[in-house]
């Protein structure tokens, strides 16, 4: 189970996040919805440990194991994942390379073998074939030159090989056709299993009509002011924000 | 003080003999003198206190060798040619005939002006047909003398239609106060593809670095330098578009430590139409680490359609570390495709943190973005053996850097 407990957060003197809380049990999907501004990627960014956001306020579980007092590296080895809105491009860095190292960071985490770039070949293909990938991809420097398709992919690429407990989709569907679109969702339903935990960040119905939602938060004002099922999003879709928010 | 070369001025002392030749270049370093802060190229660092040491030539031949080198030259005497060699013709000869036009370089620096006074011989490297591996140059220098200079002076001359690359490993085990003054003359005649890569690694003593490249019809040339844990490497390059159609892609990386210089001059002569030149240097500083990057392209009157660039990165690691970058172009063409540009900056935080969101620590991430910066240039070498060398020696120089 993951819990998020009365997070608050502030940047340049501006509350952000308003003493958000959110429980999401294993094998559950939250879609969080709101308006620019609202604080969705504050969430997200908060969760992961950003910087930005080292004096935020609240308390994170991972099944029962306190995580909020966790850096950036120990978080993600616990198991928790973010897909960043933005993929940062880190030119010279061959996208294989950069995948087996972070794949290896977790496995020496959790105190099991690393892999060497021979048996990593073997993983990273399977995967490639969920995401009908060519192994080219593999061999660009990460995000660099990548269309924000391309960037979306590789995110999914690398939530795959590193099989976190904890995702969060930050509006993963964004810069994406509906054929990736797709593609993107049927990874992801791929990925989901009873043990998985999964928040999906977005403005729009439309990605959840691939990744169908358990429960649906709507944000406003750094808070979850509403929250349902699926029904939820297409009441927003019709309504919008502000009479929906009411 | 300089004066433009062109292939029709070089007629005038092309047949000279050897003495008449070298009082024309003595007479063009005692007017031009040492370089001092007052040039145009030597504003932030000149041998001042080295005048004595540039003027004193070691003359000795030590016995090193190199068995891991094709190649190998010490103090500017070739003492081993490996007998796998083909299509390669490797010769020690004098500077006289063609040869005295090559040593006509006294537009980069009167440093290399003296460097060819000084040169007694000059090892001449013909490649007559296409080299599939790619040829290691060791150009050692060693002397047990104190305040002396090494000097050494190498000619490759690519023939029409060949292609070759070679690696020139120059190797440095003299101490802080001598100084090594080399030359490369680089020419690819018509058609030809030459590579060369440098590198200049662990340098106690100043190191005087020349490349002139003289380019023909429709050849083509990839030049890098690659400097890592040296003293002070001052490097002028000047690169001669004589023909159409040439192209060339000069690149570098240089990863600076501690009081560390690294000078990089370089001057683009486009003379001839639809030529293209493609300039990508980065340096990673540290500590008090101090680069400078000069870079002229210079387009002549009716070079028209060239297309040529220059960039310039550099990675401040500390607020110590000094940068001078300044690109320029001077065009005297129309329909010429030119452009010019200089980043300095510190690592990016947002790119650490989406490093280790992966799992990796931030020494970890930060290691990664350095490497990653150095490796947009190794990226492009094609040759595997020596693009994981140079791997190395990065992973190496990062090693010892505080990051």
């Amino acid at each position: 189970m993951f819990e998020i407990k009365n997070i608050k957060a502030t940047i340049d003197n501006k509350d952000i996040l308003n003493g958000l809380s959110l429980t999401v049990k294993p094998g559950e999907v939250h879609a969080i919805m709101g308006p620019n501004g609202s604080g969705k990627s504050t969430l997200s960014k908060v969760i992961t440990a950003h910087p930005d956001f080292d004096d935020a306020e609240g308390e994170l579980y991972l099944d029962g194991k306190p995580v909020h007092e966790l850096d950036p590296d120990e978080r993600a080895n616990e198991g928790i994942f973010l897909a960043f809105q933005y993929p940062v491009e880190i030119p010279g860095v061959n996208n294989s390379e950069f995948l087996r190292m972070a794949y290896n960071a977790k496995q020496k985490y959790n105190k099991k073998e690393e892999v060497d770039p021979f048996d990593f070949n073997e993983i990273i293909n399977q995967k490639l074939s969920v995401l009908n990938m060519k192994e080219t991809f593999l061999s660009r420097p990460v995000n660099h030159g990548f269309s924000g398709g391309e960037k979306k992919r590789n995110e999914i690429l690398q939530l795959l090989i590193l099989d976190p407990r904890v995702v969060i989709l930050d509006e993963t569907d964004s810069g994406l056709d509906i054929d990736s679109l797709k593609q993107v969702a049927d990874a992801i339903n791929t990925f989901k299993n009873e043990d998985k935990m999964i928040i999906v960040i977005t403005h729009y119905q439309r990605l959840l009509n691939y990744i169908v939602p358990d429960k649906v938060h709507i944000m406003s004002d750094g808070k979850i002011v509403k929250s349902g099922d699926k029904n939820l999003a297409l009441e927003l879709e019709e309504k919008g924000y502000e009479l929906i928010a009411k | 003080m300089t004066q433009e070369i062109t292939k029709d001025s070089l007629s005038e002392i092309f047949n000279t003999s050897v003495n008449d030749y070298k009082n024309t270049l003595e007479k063009k370093f005692n007017i031009e003198g040492f370089p001092t802060t007052a040039h145009e190229n030597w504003l932030y660092w000149a041998p001042d206190h080295l005048h004595s040491v540039l003027l004193n030539p070691c003359r000795k031949i030590h016995e090193t060798n190199d068995i891991s080198a094709d190649i190998c030259i010490v103090n500017g005497n070739l003492v081993a040619v490996s007998k796998k060699l083909s299509n390669l013709e490797i010769v020690e000869t004098y500077p006289s005939g063609d040869l005295q036009r090559l040593n006509l370089d006294t537009s980069t620096s009167s440093i290399s002006t003296l460097n060819s006074i000084q040169s007694k011989k000059i090892i001449m490297i013909t490649v007559n047909g296409n080299i599939e591996d790619t040829v290691k140059i060791s150009n050692i220098s060693s002397c047990d003398e104190k305040d002396v200079t090494t000097i050494s002076k190498v000619v490759i001359k690519a023939k029409k239609n060949t292609s070759s690359n070679f690696v020139v490993e120059h190797k440095n085990y003299l101490q802080e106060e001598n100084a090594v003054n080399t030359s490369f003359h680089i020419i690819a005649e018509k058609e030809a593809d030459l590579s060369i890569y440098h590198i200049f690694k662990d340098h106690k003593a100043a190191s005087f670095f020349h490349s002139m490249i003289y380019l023909y019809e429709n050849s083509k040339c990839s030049h890098l330098t690659f400097v890592t844990n040296s003293r002070i490497v001052r490097h002028d390059t000047e690169v001669h578009f004589y023909e159409e159609g040439a192209d060339l892609k000069c690149s570098g990386v240089g990863i600076l430590k501690d009081n560390e210089q690294f000078y990089n001059h370089l001057k683009i002569n486009h003379y001839s139409k639809n030529c293209t030149a493609a300039q990508f240097f980065k340096n990673i500083l540290d500590d008090k680490a101090i680069a400078e990057f000069s870079g002229l392209v210079f387009v002549q009157e009716g070079a028209h359609g060239v297309d040529s660039t220059q960039s310039n990165k550099t990675l401040l690691l500390s607020d110590n570390a000094r940068v001078l970058s300044r690109p320029q172009l001077k065009i005297d063409a129309d329909d010429v495709l030119c452009a010019h540009g200089s980043t300095i900056g510190q690592l990016n935080p947002e790119e650490i943190f989406y490093i280790t969101s992966r799992g990796l620590t931030p020494k970890q991430a930060k290691a990664l973005l350095v490497y990653g910066f150095a490796e947009e240039i190794i990226i492009n070498i094609k040759d595997n053996t020596l693009k994981t060398k140079l791997d190395n020696y990065i992973k190496s120089s990062l090693s010892k850097i505080n990051i």
